[in-house]
């Protein structure tokens, strides 16, 4: 407890040596407030100006990368979701029926076909 | 404030013109500011230009204008401490530049063109620059915001945004290091004093 109550004051009242207080006085007065240049305002109108065609290029930028990637989605949308079967009938027939398509001289051998009965 | 609560109303919803007031009320201090926490009076104007343009394009996030000025420091504060940590990294060729202004002070001084006056301001400048620059950028800014600009607690509070405790214990902590930090500097100026 005594020891926070030291700390606690030590914290308070710490200062710097009157030494350096005095030398950071001497240097705050041989340091006054710089004049401004006169082209201080033009330069800085001219920087905030880039930066705002910057900004606002890269934020058309931005507007049409969206636009792009809607458009791809709506597309790929539209791809996908089309009813398969009527690009290519393998996709709407069962897999015995696409094997009689692509065997038809096995359909119809009778001796096959009785074998496949009798099993 | 240097300016009115209307004034930065008005530029903070996109007027111009109020904006340009702003800066030209607010520019001359920021610079003073400036020049004393980086210590590098050609690149002032430079930072406080980064200063301003940091000012333009955030001036919507404002809460209100009565936290403008802590603001405003919070921005030059930021602005220091990436110019310093830029100049960190070129440090070597910092040392060469001091070493050029030493040489060109030495051959002024010489040729009888400083006065006394102009050498020991020249003198007590390199000096508090050499002793905040061996302290971290951290205890640097917050000691010329605190010993060389006179900024109160309150003040600083609001342009750290921590509380008065947390302010507390970062202050001793940079006096106890620039304390020690004078200590050495002067110690190594008397040996080369000793030495010539």
């Amino acid at each position: 407890m005594a020891n926070e109550q030291r700390n606690r004051a030590e914290l308070e009242n710490l200062e710097l040596p009157a030494e350096i207080q005095a030398m950071f006085a001497s240097y705050r007065a041989a340091l006054p407030d710089p004049e401004p240049e006169a082209n201080f305002m033009p330069q800085l109108w001219s920087r905030i100006d880039s930066q705002r065609n910057f900004t606002f290029s890269f934020g058309r930028l931005a507007k049409r990368f969206v636009s792009v990637a809607v458009a791809s989605c709506l597309a790929m949308s539209i791809f996908f979701l089309a009813p398969v079967h009527q690009m290519s009938p393998a996709y709407g027939a069962t897999y015995l029926d696409v094997l009689a398509a692509d065997h038809p001289d096995d359909a119809a051998d009778p001796e096959l076909t009785h074998s496949v009965e009798t099993l | 404030m240097l300016v009115d609560f209307e004034l930065i109303e008005s530029a903070r919803s996109g007027n111009d013109a109020a904006f340009n007031q702003v800066v030209l009320a607010y520019r001359k201090r920021i610079l003073g500011t400036i020049s004393r926490l980086i210590g590098r009076p050609e690149d002032v104007e430079d930072v406080g230009q980064e200063v301003f343009l940091r000012l333009y394009f955030s001036l919507d996030q404002l809460r209100t204008p009565e936290v403008f000025e802590p603001w405003l420091y919070r921005l030059t504060v930021n602005a220091a401490y990436d110019y310093l940590r830029r100049q960190k990294r070129r440090h070597e060729s910092r040392m060469s530049d001091l070493s050029e202004q030493q040489v060109m002070m030495a051959d002024a001084v010489a040729g009888g063109k400083v006065s006394k006056e102009e050498l020991r301001r020249t003198n007590l400048k390199e000096f508090v620059d050499s002793l905040l620059d061996s302290v971290s950028e951290e205890d640097r800014v917050l000691l010329t915001l605190k010993e060389v600009e006179g900024l109160s607690l309150k003040e600083l509070e609001q342009v750290y945004q921590v509380n008065e405790n947390a302010l507390k214990v970062r202050l001793f902590r940079a006096r106890q290091r620039v304390i020690k930090a004078f200590g050495s500097l002067t110690e190594t100026s008397a040996k080369l004093r000793g030495v010539d």
